[in-house]
């Protein structure tokens, strides 16, 4: 059981109890770095209430370790990781997506990270990692 | 930056009344992803998370829909997206990412009359109905044409209808608010045309869409759409904000109209 405040949020109370891999983006719910799982669900926790989390499971990178370091062997293998900083959120909404997506195309995978913004990377690499992650070809090239 | 004192989550309706009636500086808090923007400082914030408020469901073809439930739900629901060819579930998916919508709620959007919404013009569309705990039952219409007054609303109601209807928005760029929205409902009987982030919030076009209902089937699907494109945007209001001018949303309202009107018509004519 964690001590928070009424109105405390759940990025500051992630933080507070050392869980560092969610980050402090935009703090105005557009950015998704701060996105963790709640009962599987990615969310903002930055736009979250740590109250309104009471009695449910929340997931950070720190406890998905096992099934993030699958995904980001594609990660580094294309060259998309870069700075790293939107990286916990980003990797946390592939997750949920690999579970609730049941068959993903190309313009679902898109609509599905639209709220993971990346300064670095152009999203070219995301997009390529995400695709063979997910077993989808590759786009043919003209 | 937005603050309360203490947090509630009352197990019943009335215990949540009695709450928010208690202070002026009581308030529902919805999804928080908007009202943490503000500078509000309140003594208790409610939250309706017990009161079972989150389900979206069919009675006698009707749609209930939660006042709890998330965007995100509203959007993946089979319900909702069968209903009217997905009329309210397409004017959510642009709403910033999966992570924001899974956070904001129906409710919310609805109670607090959002000039930005992208939920209201659907509903407005639909014809939906809302239920408030004191003022009871209402066509949305109406509640969004009353000044604001404190009550706790319950579920959005869709009624059973077996039209097709489409909807659509205009923005700057992804993520940011529509400068421009609307939708689009078209049966037999009726054509309900909505237009919201005008900057102010969605209203129905109803001489547009009498237009249409009168002339269907006597002037070609082109024209008939062009001259309820310009109905539309003659008896709405439109204002100016960092967005987007006057002059500009009355001429983008042209182009979102037509995107609306003459595929929904030229498949009705079979087009």
């Amino acid at each position: 059981m964690l001590p928070i405040e009424p109105d405390e949020y759940l990025s500051e109370t992630l933080r507070a109890a050392g869980m560092l891999s969610v980050r402090r983006g935009c703090d105005t719910g557009m950015c998704g770095l701060c996105t963790v799982l709640v009962d599987g669900t990615p969310i903002l926790s930055c736009s979250t209430l740590s109250a309104r989390t009471d009695g449910h499971t929340v997931h950070t990178l720190e406890g998905m370790q096992e099934e993030a370091s699958e995904f980001t062997k594609y990660l580094t293998e294309q060259g998309a990781e870069q700075c790293g900083f939107c990286a916990p959120g980003f990797i946390l909404t592939v997750l949920a997506m690999k579970r609730e997506l049941q068959t993903p195309t190309e313009e679902a995978i898109r609509r599905y990270l639209n709220g993971n913004l990346c300064r670095c990377t152009g999203y070219m690499g995301q997009m390529r990692t995400v695709r063979r992650y997910m077993g989808l070809p590759e786009p043919e090239v003209d | 930056m937005f603050s309360f004192q203490d947090y509630a989550a009352p197990a019943t309706v009335e215990e949540a009344l009695a709450l928010l009636d208690k202070s002026r500086k009581n308030r529902i808090l919805g999804g928080t992803a908007w009202l943490r923007m503000s500078n509000l400082k309140l003594h208790t914030g409610i939250d309706l998370k017990n009161l079972g408020l989150n389900s979206i469901y069919e009675q006698d073809g009707a749609l209930q829909i939660g006042a709890c439930c998330t965007l995100r739900q509203a959007e993946t629901d089979p319900l909702l997206c069968g209903y009217c060819g997905g009329l309210v579930a397409d004017g959510i998916f642009n709403i910033v990412g999966v992570q924001f919508r899974a956070v904001a709620q129906v409710g919310a959007s609805v109670f607090a009359r959002y000039g930005f919404s992208d939920l209201l013009p659907s509903l407005l569309a639909c014809g939906a109905s809302v239920r408030l705990a004191k003022a009871g039952m209402m066509p949305l219409e109406d509640f969004l044409n009353r000044p604001f007054f404190r009550d706790i609303l319950l579920e959005i109601l869709l009624p059973a209808q077996n039209g097709i209807g489409r909807s659509a928005c205009l923005r700057n760029s992804a993520g940011d608010f529509a400068l421009l929205n609307g939708a689009v409902y078209l049966d037999h009987a009726d054509c309900r045309i909505a237009v919201g982030a005008r900057p102010q919030c969605a209203a129905l076009a109803r001489n547009a869409g009498e237009f249409v209902l009168q002339n269907r089937g006597s002037l070609p699907v082109d024209v008939l759409a062009e001259r309820a494109v310009l109905l539309a945007s003659e008896e709405l209001k439109f204002g100016s904000n960092m967005r987007g001018s006057e002059d500009y949303r009355r001429e983008m309202c042209n182009v979102l109209m037509r995107r609306m009107l003459r595929p929904l018509l030229g498949k009705e004519e079979g087009h």
